[in-house]
């Protein structure tokens, strides 16, 4: 009895560090829950900054070939990120956060995809 | 005979024990600080690659305790920020930074799939608040953007998932695997895999994964996004430390940085 109890104190060690030693943890964070318990809190604002969803993101291209699109929605934005490498940038004091996924967005939170 | 079926006993046991606790990792994880941390953070490591000037940088985050990863890892998930343009809900356009991913499907544990979110989304979850952040030099910040804006970037995808991904071949691809062959098209201007993996076998020395046989023949069995098969001598693969090594040994980085609240 004693060697069975041994044998699995030794097989649980082994196959709990198998498990957290491996898993390098790049699943997608649950943005969703975190959102839910925002919008539960009914706060806008999250330690000082106005938290709102991003529809899309343009990156400033330096190189110009999408420049079209960058111009487009943001001109001054894009002259600053053409411009010399070593100035700041100006960043929003918003919180942006991801939407909820298509489904959650069409159907409501409650829904399971 | 009675080791064996002591054994066999315990296994059976335990790779079902095992499960539940593998279930565990793959939900995401519940937040492990407040919103306000959450937001005060990400917005802190908005704040200061922008002091710095980044259109690009490469950042790193912990999404599970340092006791639990294996020797030479420090971070669990590593992504690309770019500076962009955002529009947000209520159609205003304003400045920030979008984070480029590869994640693991946490539906599909041996697949993933590119997603696009903002620092308060990747940071939502972590389990310590610190994020390890390269920007590289001002050039290849300028190639870095014209790869992620081209078809190059979703052509170098490769579903098939293994956390421990070898970065010398294209039979499965994680997170780090998928930076560092963005990083290669960029520097190499190619999106040719073969000569991004020559490159990769050529230049980049890859962190080893020290797992006993045992723990992995177990842990093979038990997890699906544990696969070995593109691996010989050993177990190999990429991480942050690696990967901001790499770019510093070719002096490739403008700076590196680790943030913390």
């Amino acid at each position: 009895m004693k060697t069975f109890i041994t044998t699995i104190g030794v097989t649980l060690t082994l196959l709990t560090m198998s498990g957290q030693a491996l898993a390098q943890g790049s699943i997608q964070h649950s943005a969703q829950a975190f959102n839910h318990s925002v919008q539960a809190s009914g706060h806008t604002v999250i330690a000082g900054a106005k938290l709102s969803a991003g529809v899309i993101a343009v990156p400033l291209l330096i190189a110009g070939s999408v420049g079209a699109v960058s111009a487009a929605s943001g001109n001054a934005l894009m002259h600053e990120a053409d411009n010399d490498f070593g100035k700041p940038l100006q960043v929003s004091d918003e919180a942006i956060t991801a939407g909820p996924t298509p489904t959650q967005a069409i159907y409501g939170p409650q829904r399971q995809e | 005979m009675k080791p064996y079926i002591y054994t066999a006993l315990a296994l059976i046991l335990l790779f079902v024990l095992n499960g539940k606790a593998e279930a565990g990792s793959m939900a995401g994880g519940e937040p492990q600080f407040s919103a306000e941390q959450i937001v005060s953070f990400a917005k802190k490591v908005e704040k200061t690659v922008a002091a710095r000037g980044a259109r690009v940088f490469i950042l790193a985050r912990a999404g599970r305790p340092a006791s639990e990863m294996p020797e030479g890892f420090h971070y669990t998930h590593v992504a690309f920020g770019v500076y962009s343009t955002i529009k947000t809900d209520d159609g205003r356009d304003i400045a920030g930074y979008a984070i480029y991913n590869l994640y693991q499907d946490d539906k599909q544990a041996d697949r993933s799939r590119l997603v696009q979110d903002y620092p308060v989304d990747f940071f939502a979850s972590v389990f310590e608040l610190k994020s390890g952040i390269v920007i590289p030099r001002p050039e290849l910040q300028k190639r870095l953007l014209d790869v992620i804006a081209s078809d190059t970037y979703k052509k170098l995808h490769n579903p098939a998932y293994s956390v421990v991904a070898n970065p010398y071949n294209n039979r499965y691809q994680n997170c780090t695997e998928f930076t560092l062959d963005i990083i290669q098209a960029a520097i190499y201007n190619t999106a040719d895999t073969r000569v991004i993996k020559a490159n990769n076998r050529a230049y980049f020395k890859a962190q080893e994964v020290h797992v006993s046989p045992l723990k992995l023949l177990l842990g093979s069995i038990t997890m699906p996004d544990l696969k070995t098969g593109d691996q010989s001598h050993g177990i190999r693969t990429a991480s942050y430390t690696t990967i901001a090594g790499y770019l510093k040994q070719y002096d490739l980085v403008q700076e590196e940085l680790l943030v913390t609240p």
